[in-house]
């Protein structure tokens, strides 16, 4: 997801690119924070990746960040949190754990039609 | 000679039901996006989503009683000006096996009915699927 997504962190991956969506709370059960860990170990393994956090799963971004979540962005992965699903769920931005930036679907649809990685939603 | 095959650059395959999360606005906005960067989006709708673009819905949904003045659009109706107001860059199909099942055959006229065992060809026209799952 290159440079719309974070710029040099992405520089001297390996692997491909993906997009990962996360619609669920952290608290619809345990694949939520599977899903999240999955971007972390595709992170890890020198994928660049992207994790968008929208409809309930916004909610993982809040407070302090989960492992996983905190994993994920060590490992040079990207967070980023729809900004219509905060609003519409009255949530601060000023709530947003360290490193998640909020975007607007024309950012994804940026990233979905210019770039050749590949999209995965839970 | 052979018609040349349509390319589409986003498919989304919706079979989460319509209305236990907000995903049909998620899909409508993600839509949207797209189409405002002149590219082409369709959806291919399974299991519940083919209620969605059903024509008994009429225009507007039921008169929301705390905004009696106010019309709001029905989800066939969203669908129906989505693909009449882009040329040909959106698009909707209707699984036709989760239609009969559902007895759900009473689409609006645009959209296009498809049996699931085209839903590998309808991907390989796509640069990129997101499947969104659910049902």
């Amino acid at each position: 997801m290159s440079e719309l997504a974070s710029g040099s962190s992405t520089q001297g991956r390996v692997g491909g690119s993906y997009l990962m969506i996360e619609s669920q709370g952290p608290w619809a059960g345990p694949n939520a924070g599977r899903f999240v860990r999955d971007a972390a170990e595709l992170a890890a393994a020198g994928t660049a990746v992207v994790l968008l956090l929208v409809q309930d799963g916004v909610l993982a971004a809040l407070g302090g960040p989960s492992d996983a979540l905190d994993r994920l962005r060590r490992n040079g992965g990207t967070v980023w949190v729809d900004g219509f699903s905060l609003r519409q769920r009255a949530l601060p931005v000023a709530k947003l754990c360290e490193g998640a930036a909020v975007v607007d679907m024309d950012t994804v649809a940026a990233v979905l039609l210019a770039e050749s990685g590949q999209a995965v939603w839970h | 000679m052979a018609l040349a095959t349509k390319r589409w650059d986003l498919l989304l395959i919706m079979t989460a039901p319509p209305h236990y999360a907000d995903t049909f606005t998620t899909v409508l906005r993600l839509a949207d996006a797209v189409l405002r960067r002149d590219g082409s989006a369709r959806v291919w709708a399974c299991g519940y989503s083919t209620m969605l673009t059903q024509d008994t819905h009429g225009e507007t949904k039921p008169t929301n009683t705390r905004a009696p003045d106010v019309d709001h659009p029905s989800s066939a109706s969203i669908v129906r000006d989505l693909i009449s107001g882009h040329g040909g860059r959106f698009g909707w199909i209707g699984c036709t096996a989760c239609s009969d099942e559902r007895g759900a055959t009473n689409h609006i006229g645009e959209v296009l009915l498809r049996s699931p065992g085209r839903l590998m060809a309808t991907m390989s026209t796509s640069a990129k699927t997101i499947f969104i799952g659910g049902a």
